[in-house]
């Protein structure tokens, strides 16, 4: 009997070493093919200056780099790009954090909750863009037919939103923040289910009160997920520009253009591709700045 | 026994033979293959009538299959510069007025001149914007489809309301109009006297600046396109009166993020009382809407110091360069829907017997298929919307290749002259030169060749 | 969870913030819900009308006049197609990466990571010349396959997870009274992360239902259109409709995903509420 399955055991270990690769073979097929390759193309291309449509382009190194990153648009873009990421995952994760711990508790109306807590997540940035933008219209948008009923403006039109320098940045993360946080608190919802009661119950009779319950039991278990989809989230959002460029295009005057929206300007206004794509890179490096960041942050603790 | 097998052998043979002969004859009634790009499948009153007459024409020419892609306006741009690049663009394309440049520039569009002259039209037969914008180094690109201008449509029931009468649209000029915008304005009722797109957009907001901006003197670029004169003078005065209009509480402040959607959507619900549109923005709100139709008119577009302006375009269609063989065939559709008097006076006249206006979206491009002699609705002066780009090489030999930026790039600079005025209280000084600046921009850029710094 | 404390006053606050939260949500899917059928008369009118005194189905008319039906079971296939063959492909890698501890696994997952940072304007170009050059253009399933580029990274990453959770003990019993390895994954890991795999399965048919810039550029023809790209395309010639028109799109387009996820709902709630890991 031993001697069976120790061979067999052994014939299992040589087939077994190259299971994992079969296993993601699929996967890599389909990355390297759809993903890094043109991804490493466009970053080929980043070097020259092609425009779309003429043939011929000629090296020039990185002046496609340093063109931008000089030009007054980089800042600009940059310090949106930034706010715009920044508050939406900060409030992001607030939201969801607070929305999967709320839908994790038993009382009336929860059940209902976790009915439509993905609506906002289900419904295309464009849409969105497009209802809440007019929510937030000057002229006729609900949010001032409201006030003006109210009679807290006279004019419908005195307060501006998406037309309002100060304002506008602030409403386009707050539209993020109500699409992009139920799938967080989905994922997290789940993660709290999988904690075993047995825990908390040990750590209440250990004297633990809500908050350190939250820390020392909640906390670890959530935090792989956690980082995951922050890091994942907050990249999406960083590179996303449909929600914007719906709302505002970077408009008025630039006041909500984030690097995404002046990426599309240059690659589909200008049909200059090798200066897309040298902005495409540099907004990579920066998300991939955070990641390492983020990382590093949140599991030096763990060291 | 032999004999007859043999025969039957012969036979299927035989048949085989013929079968394949058939076969390869068929298709050697050569299907000769148009592809036609467009951005009307959205449109229901102009699709099926284009649908219509392109069944008329394979009909008639039972060699050709004409293969229509809808594209849609709004990513057309995009989709017809990634094509052409990577070589699947169509044979022929609806364009508007300022894309033919585009494609010559590139070297992708062919001549229509040889072909045109078998027709025995002349040129002045067409609209005059749209001649413009295919005429390209004294040579023609595209063939004018159909035409456009503009009127100012007002509510009559606003009008009445402040009790007032409808101007001399003969002779009334900018001045007049605020004056008269002003009276009608309500803004604590929400209801303003004028509004327009000033939003960063493909076109519109730079078109609906256009007509004040050549009424007072201003220009996009000089005639030689050496610089911009969008600083000039007249130009700034133009900068001046579309920022009063906002400062005086005839127009909204929210005009910065209007679109043109945005400007016929107040006007439709009455709270605004003057809009300028294409001619056939209002006769199509009048077809939807018969109660509508009784309150609003349009009326001509004022003038200014220099001259009187409108603003024309319309749609053209621009061939692209496939060879003889091929270009040969897709002339004759472009023949076909542009140069037939029928065809363009079947589908796109009919007037509103009360009104005596047109109840068509839009007029031929063919003059004499328009039913309104002289110059309305058509401006009287072909002064329009000139080619904001450069259009032929400084280059003695082999010339550079010329890029010039269309739609949202040219846009651009007017937008944010604008709202620098609207939002950052720049003078109308500063936002001219501004704009001034951004086309100079543009300028130097339209020259490019691989490596240029 | 831990029994009720602090009673009826813990019941009505969290009531009412879920209230909050429930009109936040709901909101404006009624607002767009509500100007689908509106008449044309009362879009921009002061004041507005919450509640519509006309109603019109015009802007349904002109969507399933120009193909919305056409356009909806377009995205029914390629939002299936993606699903199906994602998980195929998400599901063993998934488990290759939490179980085996298979040289480059760290390297393959911040690939997958590092692959989600880029943005996505940079591939289109790129892709479009490659799918031209081999005529793959007006194409479903190469279009479904750049779909697979889009919704597998973020699966792995995340199942891999939820694997890990599993205790490898139950594997090693499976095995050792002789399944195979495909049958563990199929037997015990799938049951039991179900919840885990559900959310990934909404997750991925969501991002291919709502994906817009990969048809946009790679199809040209009306018939292979999916709904958003249809939808982004209707424009009302002159006037509001182009509202009207917009958002009875949107509404279309979210109703049938809403009823999925309503179905697989009550699912999700008995799989979590099952507390699979206690068995």
């Amino acid at each position: 009997m031993k001697k069976m399955t120790r061979v067999a055991q052994r014939g299992n270990w040589r087939k077994e070493s190259i299971v994992p690769y079969l296993y993601i073979l699929p996967s890599l097929v389909v990355v390297i093919s759809v993903l890094i390759l043109p991804i490493l193309y466009g970053s080929y291309l980043s070097f020259f200056d092609p425009i779309l449509g003429i043939k011929g382009m000629k090296f020039i190194g990185l002046l496609n780099y340093k063109k931008f990153v000089t030009s007054p648009e980089f800042l600009n873009s940059l310090k949106h790009s930034l706010q715009w990421a920044g508050g939406a995952i900060l409030g992001g994760s607030i939201m969801s954090l607070m929305a999967a711990m709320l839908m994790n508790e038993r009382y009336r109306g929860r059940n209902f909750l976790r009915g439509v807590i993905l609506i906002p997540w289900v419904i295309s940035a464009v849409t969105v863009g497009l209802v809440w933008g007019w929510i937030f219209s000057g002229s006729y948008g609900l949010l001032n037919n409201i006030l003006w009923r109210l009679g807290m403006v006279k004019n419908i039109d005195d307060i501006l939103w998406l037309s309002n320098p100060k304002l506008v940045l602030l409403i386009c993360t707050a539209i993020a923040v109500w699409r992009g946080f139920p799938f967080g608190a989905i994922v997290w919802l789940a993660t709290l289910e999988s904690i075993p009661d047995q825990l908390y119950e040990a750590a209440q009779i250990d004297g633990a009160n809500r908050f350190n319950r939250f820390r020392y039991v909640t906390w670890p278990e959530l935090k792989p997920a956690f980082v995951l989809v922050n890091i994942v989230g907050g990249a999406a959002v960083f590179n996303s520009f449909d929600l914007i460029w719906v709302l505002t295009k970077g408009g008025p005057l630039r006041y909500s253009e984030i690097l995404a929206t002046h990426l599309y300007k240059v690659a589909f206004w200008d049909f200059r591709i090798g200066a897309a794509a040298a902005i495409s890179v540099i907004m990579f490096l920066i998300t991939l700045i955070f990641a390492v960041v983020f990382l590093y942050l949140t599991h030096r603790k763990e060291a | 026994m032999r004999s007859i097998k043999a025969k039957k052998e012969l036979i299927v043979a035989f048949i085989l033979m013929l079968s394949l002969v058939l076969a390869l004859g068929g298709s050697a009634i050569a299907q000769n293959k148009i592809v036609y790009w467009h951005n009307e499948g959205g449109n229901v009153v102009l699709f099926p009538q284009m649908k219509e007459q392109i069944a008329d024409f394979e009909a008639k020419n039972p060699d050709i299959k004409v293969e229509m892609v809808h594209i849609g306006w709004e990513i057309f741009r995009t989709k017809l510069r990634l094509a052409v690049d990577a070589g699947a663009g169509p044979d022929m394309a609806e364009v508007g007025y300022d894309t033919p440049v585009v494609y010559v520039g590139l070297g992708k569009a062919f001549c229509v001149d040889d072909y045109f002259v078998k027709t025995g039209l002349k040129w002045t037969d067409f609209a005059g914007q749209l001649v413009d914008s295919a005429t390209i180094g004294g040579k023609h690109w595209a063939m004018p489809w159909r035409g456009d201008t503009r009127a100012m449509w007002l509510r009559t029931d606003l009008v009445q309301q402040a009790g007032l009468s409808l101007p001399e649209d003969d002779t009334w000029t900018w001045e007049d109009f605020k004056a008269f915008a002003k009276k009608l304005s309500n803004p604590v009722k929400g209801i303003y006297g004028y509004g327009f797109p000033a939003a960063l957009n493909d076109q519109d907001t730079f078109c609906w600046f256009q007509p004040i901006l050549k009424a007072y003197g201003g220009d996009f670029y000089d005639a030689a396109y050496t610089k911009s004169l969008l600083n000039n003078e007249g130009a700034v005065k133009a900068f001046e009166f579309y920022a009063s209009l906002v400062n005086e509480g005839i127009a909204p402040k929210d005009v910065v993020n209007w679109q043109r959607s945005d400007m016929e959507n107040m006007f439709y619900a009455g709270r605004l009382a003057i809009m300028q549109d294409h001619f056939g923005a209002g006769t199509a709100m009048r077809t939807k809407n018969a109660a509508l139709g009784t309150k609003i008119t349009a009326i001509k577009v004022p003038r200014g110091p220099v001259k009187k302006a409108t603003f024309g375009a319309g749609v053209l269609h621009l061939g692209f360069d496939k060879g003889k063989a091929q270009n040969d065939i897709t002339w004759k559709l472009m023949e076909y829907m542009s140069c037939n008097f029928d065809v363009q006076k079947q589908y796109y006249n009919e007037k509103d017997p009360a009104t005596g206006l047109l109840t068509v979206h839009r007029e031929p491009a063919l003059r004499k298929a328009a039913v309104m002699e002289g110059d309305w609705p058509y401006p009287g002066d072909n002064i329009w919307y000139e080619k904001v780009f450069m259009t032929e090489s400084k280059y003695g030999e082999a010339p550079p290749k010329i890029v010039p930026r269309e739609g949202f790039g040219v846009n651009e600079p007017i937008a944010m002259a604008l709202q620098k005025m609207l939002i950052e209280n720049w003078s109308a000084k500063q936002a001219a030169d501004f704009a001034a600046a951004g086309y100079n921009k543009q300028l130097a850029e339209a020259i490019w060749y691989p490596g240029k710094k | 969870m831990l029994e009720k404390e602090g009673g009826l006053t813990r019941q009505i606050f969290l009531s009412s913030i879920t209230g909050v939260l429930i009109s936040l949500i709901l909101g404006p899917f009624y607002w767009m819900v509500v100007t689908a059928i509106r008449n044309v008369n009362e879009v921009t009118t002061l004041p507005v009308k919450f509640f519509p005194r006309l109603f019109s189905l015009a802007g349904f008319r002109d969507l399933f006049g120009v193909g919305g039906l056409v356009w909806m079971k377009n995205s029914f296939i390629l939002a299936s197609f993606t699903l199906l063959f994602s998980l195929l492909i998400v599901i063993p890698a998934a488990y290759a990466v939490s179980r085996f501890n298979f040289p480059g696994s760290r390297v393959y997952l911040i690939i997958l990571l590092a692959i989600r940072l880029f943005p996505g304007a940079l591939t289109v170009i790129p892709l479009y010349k490659a799918l031209h050059t081999l005529g793959l253009l007006d194409n479903y399933p190469a279009l479904i396959f750049t779909y697979l580029g889009l919704s597998i990274p973020i699966p792995i990453l995340i199942l891999q997870t939820f694997f890990h959770s599993i205790p490898r003990e139950l594997d090693e019993q499976a095995m050792i009274d002789g399944c195979s390895r495909l049958q563990v994954i199929w037997r015990i890991i799938i049951p039991v992360s179900l919840p885990g795999i559900i959310a990934i399965g909404t997750y991925i048919f969501i991002v291919a239902w709502n994906e817009f810039m990969y048809p946009l550029i790679f199809l040209q023809s009306d018939k292979l259109k999916p709904l958003q790209v249809g939808i982004a395309g209707l424009t009302a010639y002159y006037g509001p409709e182009i509202y009207i028109d917009r958002m009875a799109g949107a509404t279309f387009s979210v109703v049938p995903v809403i009823i999925l996820f309503l179905c697989f709902n009550k699912y999700l709630q008995k799989g979590l509420t099952s507390g699979a890991l206690k068995e």
